[in-house]
């Protein structure tokens, strides 16, 4: 418990660091975050290019081999689920 | 138009046979008005540019039917059935007619999991073409989507195997202008539709050792395959990681996972190569009524090229709700979030109340604004006959950054059985 108490606030000082740290990559990268997503698959239905599916744990996956950063699939998402 | 009705009465009455179902029901009749100027509508896809689409269409009806069952104490099902037909070309499909058929067939036993997903998603047809495809140079029109899933996931001791392997076929049609031949001029061409498919295996394996209750380690193969384009389009990622998840006490719990990658793909290209990816879920539960969480997500690779970290995308988001009047059928609620993503210019705040009005009738409004993309309002007046049974009217409205808005108002009825 005292271990966990402690890991806490690394893990978080972590990420924090690799946010501020870094530059940012040229080209976006889209990801779905499946915590957030509730399967209602109108991002399948948008994206102009076939680039996501339903994956492991029935949620939604894009394939960054087809993606084209169009973006519109952000805009779509009802769960905010997109990023 | 007649597939998608057996389809919907097997999927309504044909399950009913097995005992312990759950139903769940949604139709809901739409109305759209918009000032969109650019190409393409956002919640209806259609693009003004396409040829031969009725863009000027106002009216939609969406079916959804959900049928959850269980066979034995091993094996249950789910069933999905989303229709939606409207008289405006939707949803960059050049297509009026959208049906969603999720089927999903799970095995559970102790230490077994299996599932067996069928999805099939139709477009109807329509007569121009601008879905670009990937290595397809014509614009296509894609008609039916078919994806045949099988999930394993096995516990042996303190392993456990998770293999998972989904089949994609893509049919669709594109437009070619070739010689007519029963044409008496030679040189006269015409439009001819020509029929393709596109295939994709998606393949998932992963094992996990529990170190102790709360850690594991993981290492994780990720393939795809392309069928069509030999290898340029496919993928290969390698790695694992470290997962630790923890109930703290009654009010505390948290998640995260530590991983790393190795992408390998010619169409990803080398700055993806070295993969890093960090969460941290946090939930904290106050005492009742007010809840919440705070989450953060990182992906970061590795350059070789410049020896240099460099973030792909940050998300933060932070949730907090405060039930109230909780002795009717719904409790009435205020709930405040933010979504922090700059990277993909996915910044927002949000927030919704719901309010007990009088006799079962209870108002939603909410707002949720991302600077970078859009404003939404919403509203919804929504009358309950028992906590299973409902109707309601809804409005949302969503103003992109001022160059067009759009409206969508809908009546509705839920119903759970
Ligand atoms: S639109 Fe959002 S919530 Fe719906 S399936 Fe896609 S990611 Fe999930
Ligand atoms: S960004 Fe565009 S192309 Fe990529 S998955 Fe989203 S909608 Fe599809």
């Amino acid at each position: 418990m005292k271990f966990t108490k402690k890991i806490i606030p690394w893990l978080f000082l972590f990420g924090i660091l690799l946010y501020i740290g870094c530059d940012k990559v040229n080209n976006p990268q889209y990801n779905i975050d499946d915590t957030s997503c509730n399967e209602c698959g109108r991002c399948i239905q948008i994206c102009p290019v076939d680039a996501i599916e339903f994956g492991p744990n029935s949620k939604a996956v894009i394939d960054q081999t087809k993606c084209n950063q169009c973006g519109r699939c952000i805009t779509i998402c009802p769960k905010d689920a997109i990023y | 138009m007649k597939k998608i009705f057996i389809i919907l009465l097997l999927t309504t009455f044909g399950i009913g046979q097995f005992s312990a179902l759950t139903n769940w029901s949604q139709l809901s009749l739409n109305y759209f008005s918009t000032t969109a100027k650019d190409n393409i509508d956002i919640v209806t896809g259609a693009s003004q540019n396409a040829n031969n689409i009725n863009t000027k269409g106002k009216f939609g009806v969406q079916y959804q039917h959900e049928v959850t069952g269980e066979i034995n104490d091993k094996i249950s099902f789910d069933v999905k059935e989303d229709v939606f037909y409207s008289d405006k070309s939707h949803e960059q499909r050049n297509s009026f007619l959208v049906n969603d058929l999720r089927v999903k067939i799970f095995y559970q036993t102790e230490f077994t999991y299996f599932k067996f997903q069928f999805n099939n998603r139709y477009y109807d047809s329509g007569e121009t073409n601008f879905l670009n495809l990937p290595g397809v140079e014509q614009g296509t029109q894609q008609q039916t989507a078919n994806n045949a899933i099988l999930h394993y996931k096995h516990d042996v001791g303190k392993l456990n195997f998770n293999i998972y392997t989904s089949f994609r076929d893509l049919e669709y049609k594109y437009i070619v202008l070739s010689k007519i031949e029963d044409s008496k001029d030679e040189e006269e061409e015409g439009n001819r539709a020509k029929s393709a498919s596109d295939y994709d295996i998606y393949s998932l394996g992963k094992i996990t050792f529990n170190i102790s209750d709360a850690f594991r380690i993981f290492s994780r193969t990720y393939l795809k395959n392309d069928l069509n384009k030999s290898s340029e389009l496919d993928e290969t990622e390698l790695g694992g990681g470290v997962e630790f998840e923890k109930r703290l006490d009654f009010f505390n719990s948290i998640f995260s996972r530590f991983s790393y990658y190795n992408l390998d793909s010619k169409a990803i290209g080398d700055l993806f190569t070295h993969n890093l990816l960090t969460e941290i879920r946090y939930t904290k539960r106050f005492l009742f009524p007010l809840a919440g969480f705070v989450s953060y997500k990182n992906r970061s690779v590795y350059d070789d090229t410049q020896s240099k970290l460099l973030r792909v995308s940050n998300l933060v988001r932070v949730y907090l709700k405060y039930s109230y009047q909780t002795q009717n059928i719904l409790d009435s609620y205020v709930l405040a979030g933010i979504k922090y993503n700059p990277e993909n210019n996915g910044n927002m705040v949000f927030g919704e109340f719901n309010q007990f009005l009088l006799n079962d009738l209870y108002l939603t409004a909410g707002v949720k604004f991302a600077p970078e993309l859009f404003t939404l309002y919403s509203g919804k007046l929504e009358y309950y006959f028992s906590s299973l049974k409902s109707i309601w009217l809804k409005t949302e409205y969503t103003d992109f950054n001022n160059k067009s808005g759009q409206n969508i108002i809908s009546l509705g009825s839920t119903l759970i059985f």
